[in-house]
């Protein structure tokens, strides 16, 4: 049996040109694969434009790729399908904290209506999970009687997160999920995360931007450019010695302590 | 210290979310909820019975025992403003209802599903749009015979892609928001997060819409009476009331015609009103 | 010889509520704030933290509604005692805004070059021409070679990064003195980001001008500032040189926030800071920040700290010595 969860082999995607006067279609992802090792947390990190979304968004099943393999658990994947990965094989988080809850729903009964779909318990051992998987996500089973408006954006996505876990998943597939939360906040939910994952057997795929949260948060990275993977390896090695002129620069760009900005690290000089 | 505030020459404006009380909008919906207790209680508190003729009594004007006047064959002018307003509000009615509710699930279709279905519906909008309502009418009184019927099925036909429309687009706002893509993915049909998830959030425009629908349909169903091809006559009805009363108008006797026209302006114009300050909140308060 | 550009001397906000009949709700808190001609002060803050309505109560901006109390002095002028005509000189000529958006502060049917020299000719500063020619050298000197071909361009053929630099330029047509940046690189690739503020920098340098950076990155702020300012729930925590702070921050707040951000060179438990940052209007009494903070004591609830000198730079908090200096290793 092998130790990989997912192997997803040169994937390929693009999308329809919208207009006459476009050419064949933006190739948004080209030629993609990469192994992800049971437990583990896999980083994919690029700029805008760099086809880490849309990669995460196909495995997830929300867009359909006409070439490529997928293979989730051993069992193979077809990916000219939507939605046919199986809830309790995979979830997502996604970016925004606000759009991701139905506004007239509350955050508990949100919560209960996956269980309902997804499971054969009852209502008590529904509210039971509910409050469980809330405690388990830092909030309050309290917190099941609130709106999400009545939320704020880290607690929303704590919400999110102990909805995504509702039905058991496999494999978490979390896009840019701290990058619209306040610094101090975006700590917590990476705790929160990393608790997670050493108390289950989930696997991560986490799509940012932000080099210093992959760092954090995944075992391994790839490194994305123009839908291409420029570089990939364990994320210590990565980012600490990267090979590749695109790693390195993505790396010089990021503030940190003695960092000066410089220019000419973009694309071209005007050009961006 | 001063504490002289800059306030005093603001440009910006943060907007609030209207949770305010708006005078107009409070004033239309009065309006209309009087106008609708009338249609109901009409018939009850109108002093003649509407279609009580008295031939003798014919053409007269305001009196005390006929606050209105009465009609060319003696109907008294008040009891049958009053009880015409049950088919006036009947008719459009049931046609905001068939419309609103066909429009609706049509609406949601087209956002829901996309591709070949959204543009072959919305062909089929595109032309029930290029066909005017009063037209509509007259094709099935000619096809179907005149009648209350004929025109409100008629007009419910042509109503349905202006709700369609607008239904579409606020579904198209709602699919595009990530719980919508969290529900799929959690194994939710297609079925019922539209009926649970999306067409809740829309429920506000479909009222909205209703609500100013209704003031057009009073419109088209008032002229296709008019015109002779709604209720027929000796029913009371606002519309037919206006066309009977042309007669009377050449004698100089303006209260049939006017007061039934006035009555029909008053309940388009509230509804209206009511319906767009509706429509403005729903907007707003995304 | 530096002298004051703009003095914020206690200014404090109160917006109306959003309900009709709630009270006013404290949105700044007593912030005090200078900055110098040629030099550049980082506002960095949360949300909540009142750093947006400062530049706004700076500009003039703020709502409708709003009470401010204190006094906002440019060149030594207390700006909320303009008139409309004095507000919109101010507004033309002394200080230039650049945007988090720039594509919600374009006009997507005008013309780069017309949207360039639309504000200063209409504040009639320069003629139509010269107008042009400014822009057109300005555009070159952040950058944009082909200066010719992107004037007639519309918005939406520039990608964000050049239109923030267009943005820049825009900033600068007018020849102000002070220049208020309000989180201009968050929505820009970090690549770009880097790029763009290495621009802002050597403008500001070349030109002399005053600069208040709005962030919520304190690197960032650290790397494009000479003093920093920590704003929380409204107020200003720490102020002082980007050294002092930034080395060793004396403010609970500060430190938290050095230490939860997470490293590109090591995986650590993060010291995240407890609970989430408050609006000004949240705060009971005492400290804004004693809900959070470590060091909390009693004296922290009961009692509001106020700003003084402490290690070379102002605090306001009871207990600056306490404060544990994040390990930080150099890039």
């Amino acid at each position: 049996m092998s130790e990989n969860i997912l192997e997803l082999r040169n994937l390929r995607k693009v999308f329809a040109a919208r207009s006459a006067g476009m050419s064949a279609g933006i190739v948004a992802v080209d030629d993609v694969s990469f192994d992800v090792v049971r437990g583990s947390s896999l980083g994919i990190v690029g700029e805008s434009g760099s086809g880490k979304k849309t990669t995460a968004r196909i495995i997830a099943g929300l867009e359909t790729a006409a070439a490529g393999t997928l293979d989730i658990g051993g069992e193979s994947v077809d990916m000219s399908r939507r939605f046919n990965r199986g809830p309790s094989t995979l979830q997502m988080v996604f970016q925004d904290p606000f759009g991701s809850f139905d506004p007239r729903q509350r955050i508990g009964a949100a919560i209960d209506e996956l269980l309902r779909i997804g499971t054969r318990l009852d209502r008590t051992a529904r509210r039971a999970r509910v409050a469980d998987l809330l405690e388990q996500v830092g909030l309050n089973a309290s917190h099941a009687e609130e709106l999400p408006r009545n939320l704020s954006g880290g607690q929303r996505q704590r919400a999110a997160i102990a909805r995504a876990l509702a039905l058991r998943p496999r494999i978490l597939i979390l896009d840019e999920a701290v990058s619209a939360l306040d610094v101090s906040v975006q700590a917590q939910v990476l705790n929160l995360l990393a608790d997670i994952r050493r108390d289950t057997e989930i696997t991560y795929l986490f799509v940012s931007h932000d080099l210093a949260v992959i760092r954090q948060i995944s075992d391994r990275c790839i490194v994305m450019q123009a839908g291409r993977i420029v570089e990939q390896g364990t994320t210590a090695e990565v980012l600490t010695d990267p090979q590749e002129e695109y790693t390195k620069r993505l790396l010089d760009a990021v503030p940190r302590p003695g960092w000066k900005p410089g220019r000419g690290l973009a694309h071209n000089g005007s050009g961006t | 210290m001063t504490a002289v505030p800059v306030s005093g020459v603001r440009l910006a404006r943060i907007s609030t979310a209207a949770r305010r009380i708006d005078p107009i909008l409070a004033t239309a919906g009065v309006v209309c909820a009087l106008l609708v207790l009338l249609a109901i209680a009409g018939p009850w508190i109108a002093p003649f019975p509407p279609n009580q003729t008295d031939v003798l009594a014919a053409s007269q004007g305001p009196s005390a025992t006929h606050l209105l006047g009465t009609d060319s064959i003696g109907r008294d002018i008040l009891s049958r403003l009053l009880a015409g307003a049950r088919l006036s509000f009947l008719g459009p009615g049931i046609i905001v209802v068939l419309s609103t509710t066909l429009g609706t699930l049509f609406g949601i279709a087209c956002a829901w599903w996309g591709g070949f279905v959204d543009s072959m519906l919305t062909k089929a909008f595109n032309v029930l749009f290029a066909i005017p309502g009063i037209l509509m009418a007259l094709v099935a009184a000619a096809v179907f015979g005149a009648g209350f019927w004929a025109a409100v099925l008629s007009l419910s036909l042509v109503y349905v892609p202006y709700v369609a429309r607008v239904i579409r687009s606020a579904a198209l706002q709602e699919r595009r928001r990530p719980y919508v893509e969290a529900c799929q993915l959690a194994g939710m049909s297609g079925l019922r997060i539209c009926s649970r998830h999306v067409f809740g959030n829309v429920q506000p425009v479909v009222v909205a819409q209703a609500t100013v629908g209704f003031g057009s349909a009073l419109m088209d169903f008032g002229a296709a009476s008019f015109l002779g091809i709604g209720v027929q006559p000796p029913q009371a009805e606002w519309g037919l009331m206006v066309s009977d009363g042309r007669t009377e108008l050449l004698n100089g006797a303006l209260q049939q015609s006017l007061s039934a026209g006035a009555l029909i302006v008053l309940s388009v114009v509230a509804f209206n009103v009511l319906g767009e300050r509706l429509s403005d909140r729903t907007g707003a308060g995304r | 010889m530096k002298h004051a550009l703009l003095e914020i001397d206690g200014l404090s906000v109160d917006l109306l509520g959003r309900q009709r009949g709630d009270g006013l709700r404290r949105v700044i808190h007593d912030v005090s704030l200078t900055v110098a001609s040629g030099e550049s002060v980082g506002l960095v803050g949360e949300s909540g933290s009142g750093k947006s309505m400062t530049t706004k109560a700076v500009m003039g901006l703020l709502p409708r509604g709003a009470r401010a109390n204190g006094a906002l002095r440019y060149h030594g002028q207390d700006i909320s005692g303009y008139n409309r005509k004095e507000l919109s000189a101010y507004r033309a000529k002394q200080i230039a805004m650049i945007y988090q958006d720039p594509r919600a502060h374009t006009n997507p049917l005008v013309k780069i070059g017309d949207f360039l020299i639309e504000g200063v000719v209409a504040a009639k500063l320069m003629s139509r021409a010269d107008a042009r020619e400014r822009a057109h050298d300005l555009l070159q000197s952040v950058g944009i070679t082909d200066a010719g071909r992107r004037m007639v361009q519309y918005p939406h053929e520039l990608s964000g990064g050049l239109l923030q630099r267009v943005m820049i330029v825009m900033a600068l047509m007018s020849s102000p003195s002070l220049i208020l940046a309000d989180e201009p690189t968050t929505a820009l690739d970090v690549t770009v980001q880097s790029e763009v503020v290495a621009i802002l920098a050597e403008q500001i340098r070349d030109r002399s001008l005053g600069m208040l950076f709005i962030t919520h990155d304190l690197d960032l702020a650290a790397a494009i500032s000479d003093s920093l300012a920590v704003m929380y729930a409204g107020a200003i925590v720490e102020n002082g040189s980007v050294k002092a702070i930034y080395d060793s921050p004396r403010h609970p707040y500060t430190a938290g926030l050095l230490a939860s951000r997470p490293s590109l060179h090591e995986v650590k438990r993060l010291q995240a800071i407890p609970g989430r940052p408050l609006s000004a209007f949240e705060v009971a009494g005492g400290c804004a920040f004693a809900s959070r903070c470590p060091l909390a004591s009693q004296r922290c609830l009961d009692e509001r700290p106020v700003m003084r000198e402490v290690d070379g730079r102002e605090v306001a908090c009871h207990h600056p010595q306490n404060v544990e200096l994040p390990t930080r290793r150099p890039a």
